[in-house]
């Protein structure tokens, strides 16, 4: 699954977290849309690629989810 | 870690519900309509606004899938689908699943429970701080590789060495208990200080014993093992100080040791108290000629190896050879590590059982391989179908593995339970040599192996039909419509049969030596008739510590008389220093007109018996020549000795030995021959033939010096015969000892019977688990080789049924299912008698044989004969059933 992404791995994920930072709680679409906006429009993030990046950040307890919108953990943000 | 919780979470989203795709559906679905909206805010038309948004979303279904993948473990999901589906195959053809399991289970079974002795005896760490340290250490001398030290000897040893960090030593005894509830007999373990910090035990309760305490002249001091504390003290911590009664004289507790502590290693034994050496109450401990059953353990220092130790006590004996020329001539030390001093008698025999028992699984596995072959051909339209819907062979691979895995595992559980019963009934039937036999039990070691053998197994016979699958040409197959290929070949079933006849003859061969050598020890005389005669321990009150001769022989006489009128005995005789495969003994001498040795070693040797002049009728040894000791062979008579017909041989020749005069070591006199018995098979009855040391003599008890005499009560050897046959009862002995006075104590009975036997033990031992594995196999073997003939039978019954309509009679069809049959028996046998010369080889080499050559003649013609017959028997089951194919019946059904 990873090789259909062109973006390295471990990236993506650095900058849901990133975003999740400065914007807090935030849709998993409006995650997307501010990637792509700080990234002046050269990403363009397909929510396929996405999703289970979210999925394996909350897996991993990085991120919790209520119903579609998301935010860091505290362990996270205070190590990050 | 939070790979770990990612992992946990994925493993329960695999097993847990669907509620989670709901979710996901809801929330692409408000994605899109989020990205619509923005896409109509930014002046797109509705329709084309909603076709960017789905075009940047990328596919629902992949998402959906990426999602899923990420939720789950595909691999997981994959595997329980092929469990799941691979049980109830299993579950649809059960008795197929019954019989693999069984065979299976068998074979882990067996392996397992053989596992969990080795791993004990020969795998488990000691359980002392740097156990590869640790060695025995014996006197090497002229009859006795392994001989005993002598207390000087071992005082010169541990002040002049180099090598060691800590030497010491032990000897067992035993001691009479008075004061402390009623008197009983007890073991006891007379050690130097050194042996318990050198194996690192701590006390659990007072201290150890102080460095000189050990010394002769020392104040008597004990300590005792922690079952003694909790039997005799409650386990009361202020038993430290205590007196203790032992022999008449009191010792001071200073400490307890603790329940852990269990070693048996050379003559060293766990006993109830320990004594410092020092305290040996023996004139002759200060003697430096005097072994007296002393042994030695130690450590040695960090960094020194074993060669360099043994040379540096090589110097130090060389140097005491040189001091004492008279005692320690040819004396020298010796080191033996402990692991092998523990398990060199008994690795070779583990070490071909653990093979034998591979074999029974091998055949096991090769059994399950040929029933998954048959059902594979009755599956290949299943699988043929499966490949032509797009299966990849790796994924038909992989669900062909999982099942006979599942298999496999299933097996393995039913071994695991087989093994847990088995591993008790080995225990229950293992020879008293066989070390730590406590530790023996089913741990994570075992549950590996059984875990790893399963597995290797499931690969094992799951790959052959695999294989065998793949080279099938799909469109064939499916073409034929699910009716058997009868034209394919069975190749790989015939060579499977051939190998596991091979296996199993092999193990026949084995069993068959085994049994072959255990007939001719078994018909072998030991010299005496062990039948009805009871052996046991006698302690004389210990008033009579400090009696004279003459008060030590009235008592003996006394007491023989007091245990000979108990009801049903026949005979009495006491016995000091050897006995017949229980204790050895032995006795220098000179003959006369030789000049005497400068040094016992220079002597000649002879195993010595202390005996009374019953001995002969209590241990039915045949008289030669002459006459035996009588009552009057006393201290006021003349010395007489009693030779056995091997002394005679050995010294005198041809010469009549009557009236010849030797001359004992210690004694003053020369002792006059007066008769030859029989000899006796002192060293067991395997064994005797190959010792060095074969020569006897008897001597009188009451004859003996007066400083040995007094010995004699503190613990000699009784011989009673029955007058019924029957094995004397001890409760009637210990009646009669006791009437004549409570506080002397007779211990530790024994029938001669079981300590002949004892001797064979670890050869019955392997004998009994080899021809019970060799039997597994056969019927194994033999179950298989009914499968395929009756596999071969069903194929073929369209041909048979043509044979028989064009003529052909129905002894042809027999013979040509027997014929085919017999050609795989054949060719198994004949490379299975190949394996054998070879492997037998291994066997003999591990001294597992007596009396029988490894390629013995008969054992390999007699029982490649019984299994050409049981196997031919096997096809004659199918054979019958081909003869009995009714013509039309069998083209019709085509």
């Amino acid at each position: 699954m990873g090789g259909k992404t062109n973006i390295w791995q471990g990236t993506l994920a650095l900058m849901v977290l990133e975003t999740l930072e400065s914007m807090g709680s935030l849709h998993g679409y409006g995650i997307a849309r501010r990637i792509e906006q700080t990234r002046g429009g050269l990403l363009s993030l397909n929510y396929g690629i996405l999703c289970p990046a979210l999925l394996k950040l909350e897996q991993e307890g990085a991120i919790v989810s209520d119903r579609a919108s998301r935010k860091i953990t505290d362990a996270q943000s205070s190590t990050s | 870690m939070r790979r770990l919780r990612a992992l946990w979470i994925r493993i329960c989203g695999t097993l847990g519900n669907k509620r989670e795709s709901m979710e996901l559906d809801e929330e692409l679905e408000s994605h899109l309509q989020m990205h619509i909206e923005d896409n109509v805010r930014s002046g797109m038309s509705e329709a084309e606004a909603r076709r960017q948004a789905l075009t940047h979303l990328g596919g629902l279904e992949q998402t959906r899938e990426a999602y899923r993948e990420r939720q789950r473990l595909p691999g997981l999901e994959t595997l329980c689908q092929d469990v799941r589906f691979g049980l109830r195959m299993l579950l649809k053809s059960r008795g197929f699943t019954v019989v693999a399991v069984l065979t299976l289970g068998l074979g882990i079974g067996a392996n397992t429970a053989l596992f969990s002795v080795l791993n004990a005896v020969l795998l488990n760490p000691l359980p002392y701080p740097h156990a590869e340290e640790l060695v025995t250490v014996h006197a090497a001398k002229q009859n006795f590789n392994e001989g005993s030290i002598s207390y000087l000897n071992f005082r010169d040893w541990q002040r002049d060495n180099k090598a060691l960090a800590a030497l010491a030593v032990s000897r067992g005894t035993g001691y009479i208990l008075t004061g402390t509830g009623a008197s009983e007999e007890v073991r006891g373990e007379l050690v130097s200080s050194d042996f318990f910090p050198l194996l690192g035990v701590k006390p659990v309760a007072g201290r150890l014993f102080a460095s000189h305490e050990d010394e002769i002249g020392q104040e008597p001091v004990a300590m005792i093992s922690s079952g003694f504390w909790k039997r005799k003290f409650g386990a009361q911590p202020d038993v430290i100080g205590n007196p203790l009664m032992l022999d008449g004289r009191d010792y001071t507790i200073v400490g307890v040791l603790p329940a852990t502590f269990n070693l048996a290693i050379s003559n060293f034994r766990a006993s109830d108290v320990y004594v410092p050496i020092g305290q040996f109450q023996n004139p002759a401990l200060n003697d430096r000629s005097a072994g007296l059953g002393i042994h030695g353990i130690a450590r040695l220092r960090p960094g020194v190896t074993l060669k360099q130790a043994q040379a540096d006590m090589e110097r130090v004996s060389r140097n005491l050879e040189t001091t004492f020329p008279a005692e320690d001539q040819g004396i020298h030390a010796k080191l033996v590590p402990f692991k092998e001093s523990l398990v060199r008698d008994v690795r070779p025999l583990l070490l071909v059982l653990m093979g034998a028992v591979g074999f029974v699984l091998l055949i096991a596995c090769v059994n399950v391989a040929n029933l998954l072959l048959a059902r594979a051909n009755a599956r290949a339209q299943e699988f043929a179908v499966r490949s032509a819907l797009g299966a990849s062979r790796a994924r038909l691979l992989r669900q062909l593995l999982t099942e006979s895995l599942t298999l496999s595992v299933l097996g393995g559980v039913l071994g695991l339970a087989l093994a847990a019963l088995g591993t008790r009934i080995i225990v229950k039937m293992l020879p008293e040599n066989l070390p730590r036999e406590t530790g023996i039990h089913i741990d994570w070691l075992v549950l590996c192996f059984t875990a790893l053998i399963s597995l290797a197994s499931g690969i094992l016979f799951g790959f052959a039909p695999a294989l065998k699958m793949f080279k099938r040409d799909v469109q064939s197959t499916l073409r034929l419509g699910g009716r058997s290929i009868g034209s394919a070949n069975n190749r790989t079933q015939d060579s499977l049969v051939v190998f596991q006849m091979a296996l199993a003859l092999v193990l026949l061969i084995g069993a068959g030596l085994m049994i072959r050598s255990m007939v001719k020890l078994s018909n072998i005389d030991p010299g005496f008739h062990s039948r009805g005669v009871l052996t046991f321990g006698l302690e004389a009150p210990p008033a009579m510590s400090g009696a004279g001769p003459d008060a030590i022989r009235a008592y003996l006489r006394e007491a023989q008389r007091k245990i000979a009128m108990t009801p049903d005995i026949e005979a009495v005789c006491f016995s000091w220093a050897a006995l017949p495969m229980m204790s050895d003994d032995e006795q220098s001498f000179w003959l006369e007109g030789e000049p005497k040795p400068g040094n016992q070693n220079a002597m000649r040797s002879s195993i010595r018996y202390l005996v009374g002049a019953d001995y002969l009728r209590v241990m039915g040894i045949p008289l030669l020549k002459g006459r035996f000791l009588s009552e009057a062979d006393d201290d006021r008579a003349p010395r007489v000795i009693v030779i056995d017909e091997v002394f005679a041989k050995k010294f005198f020749g041809n010469v009549d030995p009557i009236g010849k005069r030797i001359h004992l070591d210690q004694f003053d006199d020369a002792a006059t021959v007066i008769g030859v018995v029989g000899h006796v098979n002192q060293w067991g009855i395997d064994n005797d033939a190959v010792n060095p040391l074969r020569a006897e003599t008897y001597q009188a008890l009451m004859q003996l010096p007066e400083q040995q005499l007094s010995l004699v009560a503190f613990g000699m050897d009784a011989l009673a015969r029955s007058k019924s046959g029957a094995i004397p009862s001890f409760k009637g002995i210990e009646s009669s000892v006791t009437q004549m006075n409570h506080e002397q104590v007779v211990y530790n009975p024994e029938a001669m019977d079981d300590v002949v036997s004892e001797t064979l033990s670890s050869r019955r031992f392997a004998m009994t688990l080899l021809a019970v594995f060799a039997c597994t196999a056969l019927v194994l073997a033999i179950i298989g080789m009914y499968g395929v003939i009756s596999y071969i039978v069903g194929q073929r019954a369209r041909d048979i049924g043509i044979r028989m309509a064009l003529g052909a009679n129905r002894g042809e069809v027999l013979r040509w299912v027997l014929r085919r049959g017999s050609r795989l028996a054949l060719t198994g046998a004949a490379c299975g008698f190949l394996a054998a010369l070879v492997l037998s080889q291994v066997i003999a080499g591990s001294s597992l044989l007596y009396g029988v050559r490894p390629y013995d003649p008969w054992t390999f013609t007699g029982v490649t004969a019984l299994m050409m017959a049981v196997a031919l028997s096997a096809c004659h089951v199918p054979a019958r059933r081909a003869t009995r194919i009714a013509p039309m019946k069998a083209l019709r059904t085509e």
